[in-house]
Formats: C-alpha cells, sequence, structure tokens
C-alpha cells in the first residue's frame, strides 16, 4: 500500500512534464517556425510476486500470478515536424519551406538550423535571419540590386534596375534522418544529436527534400484547440493520481485507529 | 485471537495490493497502448493479476509515425534483451533512420529486420504496409496470439507471453491505423470508483477487527467480573 504513493507520485510528475510541454506548446502558437513537442511516457518495471504459470498446489497452476506496477516514467519529449500553415508577408526575402528541411544559420561559431525563414540583410549586404545570424552558405546581395526573386528550387537572383542579373545562388537546405531527435536550442534554432543523425545538404525540390516559398512564413504547427483537450486530460490524470495519495492517507488513518 | 481477526487482517492486505494496482493504472493514464491491470480473487486466500486486453480508444494525432492497432494483436519490437511485443505505436526514427520506440527498442518488419526509411513521410495502410514515395517499402509485423496464452508486462510498454513455447501468428483482420495512437483502454472515472470501493472495503476489514476485538474484551470482562 505505502507503495500506492509513490506510484502515484510518479504519475504526478509524469503529468506535470506533459503540462510544461503544452504550456510551452501554447505560448508558441504564433512563434514562426516552432514544431510542437509531445511527452512520450512508458510503464515502469513491474514487480512479479507471484509469476505466472507457478504451482499453487500439487495439481493446479496460477493462470496469471501477480504482478505489481510500479508507475510511469517519460520517456521522450519528441518535437513533431508536421507542416506549419503558411502565412503570406509579400517581404521577398520571407521564406518558408514547404516540405522537409531546414535552414543552416551559424551563430557565433556554431551551426544551427531553423525552419524559421524571416531573413533580411545585415549591414554588409548578407542574408540573416532575425538574430543577424547568416544564413549559411552565405548569399551576398549587391547595394544596386532591385528586386530579389527566389524560385521553389533556392535559386536566387538579384536584378538591378535595367532587369540585368546581379548575383545568382542556390540556397540550400538540410535535413537530419530523424528530425524529432534534434536539441532545441531556443529562438528556433535546432541542434544536432547523436540521435538526429548527420545533417545533409540538398537542393530545394530535391531528394525529398521541400520547395521554397517566396513571400511567405511558416507558422507554428501547435493546434490550440488539440492542446486544450491534452491539457485537460492531463488535469484530470494529475487530479487522480492526487486522489490516490490522499486514499492511502486516510487507508494508514484507517488502520492506525484499530487499536482504539 | 479468532480466525476471524486473521481473516480481515488478510482481506485488508488484499485490499492494499489492489490500490497498488489501481495506482499504477491511474500514473499510466496517459501512457499510448496501456492495458489496465486488474486483481482477480479466485478464493480468500488467493488473488491473482491479469492485464485486460480491451481496446484502447484511438486519438488522432495526425503525426504519419503514429500508428494504432485496432483489433487484437501487437507490433514486435527487437531490444538488447530480446524480441518484444507491444501496442504502443508512437514510433519515431533513430539516427540511422531506423523505424523504433521512444525508448529505442527497433520495431520489426513481417520479415523480422529492423525497418529502414528514407523520411517520416510515409504512407502506412490497414494492412501495416509502408509507403514512401507510392512504393512499397515495407511491411510492419502485427501478430497475435493464441487467446490461452497470458501475457506478462515488462515494463517500458513491452509484452512478453508467459510461455516460452507461445507461437506468434498474423493478426490478419487487426486494422493498423496512421496518424493515430491507442490510448490507455480505461477511463479515470471508473477507475477511481474502483480507487473508493477499495478503500471502503479496507475500512470494512477494519472494521470487522475492531468489533471481534470489542467483544472479545466484553467477554473477557464478563468472564472477570462474574
Amino acid at each position: 500500500m505505502i507503495k500506492s504513493l509513490w506510484t502515484a507520485a510518479t504519475g504526478m510528475s509524469a503529468q506535470s512534464l506533459n503540462m510544461d510541454v503544452i504550456a510551452h506548446n501554447l505560448a508558441n502558437a504564433q512563434t514562426t517556425g516552432f514544431k510542437k513537442s509531445r511527452a512520450n511516457f512508458e510503464d515502469l518495471i513491474y514487480q512479479t510476486i507471484v509469476p505466472p504459470g507457478a504451482e499453487t498446489s500439487t495439481d493446479t497452476k496460477t493462470a496469471s500470478g501477480i504482478q505489481v506496477g510500479t508507475g510511469v516514467k517519460a520517456v521522450s519529449v519528441q518535437k513533431l515536424f508536421s507542416q506549419g500553415n503558411f502565412v503570406q508577408t509579400e517581404n521577398p526575402l520571407d521564406l518558408a519551406i514547404e516540405g522537409k528541411g531546414f535552414f543552416k544559420v551559424l551563430r557565433g561559431t556554431e551551426e544551427v538550423y531553423t525552419r524559421s525563414g524571416s531573413f533580411k540583410l545585415d549591414a554588409d549586404g548578407y542574408l540573416c535571419d532575425a538574430e543577424g545570424n547568416r544564413l549559411q552558405p552565405e548569399v551576398s546581395i549587391p547595394r544596386e540590386a532591385v528586386t530579389i526573386t527566389i524560385d521553389a528550387g533556392g535559386k536566387l537572383t538579384a536584378l538591378d534596375q535595367n532587369g540585368t542579373a546581379l548575383v545568382t545562388q542556390t540556397i540550400t537546405i538540410y535535413d537530419f534522418p530523424n528530425p524529432g531527435g534534434l536539441i532545441s536550442v531556443g529562438k528556433n534554432y535546432f541542434k544536432p544529436s547523436d540521435a538526429s543523425g548527420e545533417a545533409v545538404e540538398g537542393t530545394p525540390g530535391t531528394d525529398g527534400l521541400g520547395t521554397l516559398l517566396q513571400g511567405f512564413l511558416e507558422n507554428s504547427n501547435v493546434n490550440v484547440v488539440e492542446e486544450m483537450v491534452n491539457m485537460i486530460a492531463g488535469q484530470r490524470a494529475y487530479e487522480a493520481n492526487s486522489k490516490i495519495i490522499k486514499t492511502v492517507d486516510e487507508m494508514l488513518h484507517i488502520a492506525n485507529n484499530v487499536k482504539a | 485471537m479468532r480466525i476471524g481477526s486473521y481473516a480481515a487482517a488478510l482481506g485488508s492486505i488484499e485490499q492494499g495490493k489492489r490500490l497498488e494496482v489501481i495506482s499504477n493504472n491511474l500514473a499510466n493514464a496517459s501512457t499510448p497502448g496501456f492495458k489496465r491491470e486488474e486483481v482477480r480473487f479466485t478464493d480468500f486466500i488467493y488473488e491473482e493479476t491479469y492485464s485486460q486486453m480491451t481496446q484502447g480508444s484511438v486519438k488522432t494525432t495526425s503525426n504519419p509515425l503514429d500508428v494504432a492497432l485496432v483489433g487484437d494483436g501487437y507490433f514486435k519490437v527487437q531490444t538488447k534483451e530480446g524480441i518484444f511485443y507491444t501496442r504502443a505505436g508512437n514510433f519515431t526514427l533513430n539516427a540511422s533512420g531506423q523505424l523504433s520506440l521512444p525508448n529505442g527498442a527497433l520495431v520489426l518488419s513481417k520479415k523480422n529486420l529492423p525497418i529502414k526509411l528514407e523520411s517520416e513521410n510515409v504512407t502506412i495502410d490497414e494492412k501495416g504496409r509502408i509507403m514512401e514515395n507510392g512504393n512499397e517499402v515495407d511491411q510492419l509485423a502485427v501478430v497475435q496470439f493464441d487467446p490461452s496464452v497470458k501475457m506478462e508486462k515488462r515494463g517500458f510498454n513491452l509484452f512478453k507471453p508467459s510461455q516460452e513455447d507461445a507461437k506468434e501468428q498474423e493478426a490478419n483482420t487487426t486494422i493498423v491505423k496512421q496518424g493515430s495512437l491507442e490510448e490507455a483502454n480505461f477511463n479515470i472515472v471508473e477507475e477511481m470508483t474502483r480507487m473508493i470501493d477499495t478503500m471502503r472495503a479496507f475500512e470494512a476489514y477494519q472494521k470487522t477487527f475492531q468489533t471481534l476485538h470489542e467483544e472479545d474484551r466484553q467477554l473477557i470482562r464478563r468472564t472477570v467480573t462474574r
């Protein structure tokens, strides 16, 4: 019975983690390029008190034995890379990836990846993200450029006022064997991990990579209604686990009062 | 002390154990593919636990690597400790692109081999056939056991048949549903009711114990004063 206290405690801490994940998703319901997460749970090891098939007498055997579980644990918080909605911005340097892939930017000396494509130009004319970190490989736009077009395959063309091409360059994107294993480092950035595998460079629209969409941004893939439903379910489960603790407490109280 | 006192004590111990089982169920309210445990009292001094294998409700997640089983059967997974079976279909890809459970166990195909995928963007049909860009690349193993085979829980969402020689067979009638997860197969309210029932039964045993104790006391008192 005392074990129930600890079992219920694992349930409460699991639901509390679940709520943390939901809160973070909801907080980022409007963040460009944000990918929602989900807590994955699994049951803890079982204590086998009587193994199934143990002999109960000379000619009978237990059909199922006694197995008592010890609770739940969070096994991972998985990022779900489903496509977010597109928002039209008409800003020529806003890019959305339709399908798989990430932009690579250089943050200090570290390469990080992002789905957020709200680019602009820095003081030296290089394409950079909202944080001022340059897109990799670097793309430089000359000052004389008037129009910039980027096609679905990532081909960037900067034209001057006479319509002559000043620069043509391809924006490459990157993909991972398991994007769910990427590490979120905040500010919409992801870092590869042992679970995600190495980044693979590619041209948009080839090898299963997504295509680029100029003048659009990818919104967060959080579905507010879905998160609300998960929140209600999580709250109820939390409550139920807390009731177990209360019940054990009452039962122990009863047991202590047997001798009046 | 009379035999009744021991019976009451045993009764409360059993109810305590039942509460442990209920608390484990409730702790796993958000565990995909979890099957609730139930305690069965076959006669007064003998109890056993078993997993109730009824279908859990299926929740739509729209995640391409979430699959739910509708009907009898299990997915087959390979861990370091050997082959296990699971109803939890919250699959993911590992660093080498193999389909696996969040805990790293590799999901096996019909040919008993790990499944390697190019990306998450796959279609999985009702038979568990995995299609990448319209081409069938592999098929998930979905197996079942004879109803007489008892499944033992190993934790980590894994099951194993309790008989070593249990033969698995293809679950032909079971439907694989992509973009969905099977939830734990109990509802919280029902489980709470069982919890209250357990507590009241426990209380009743304690009252029995107290009553017997009180009877003994009065008996002793009367014998002495006579």
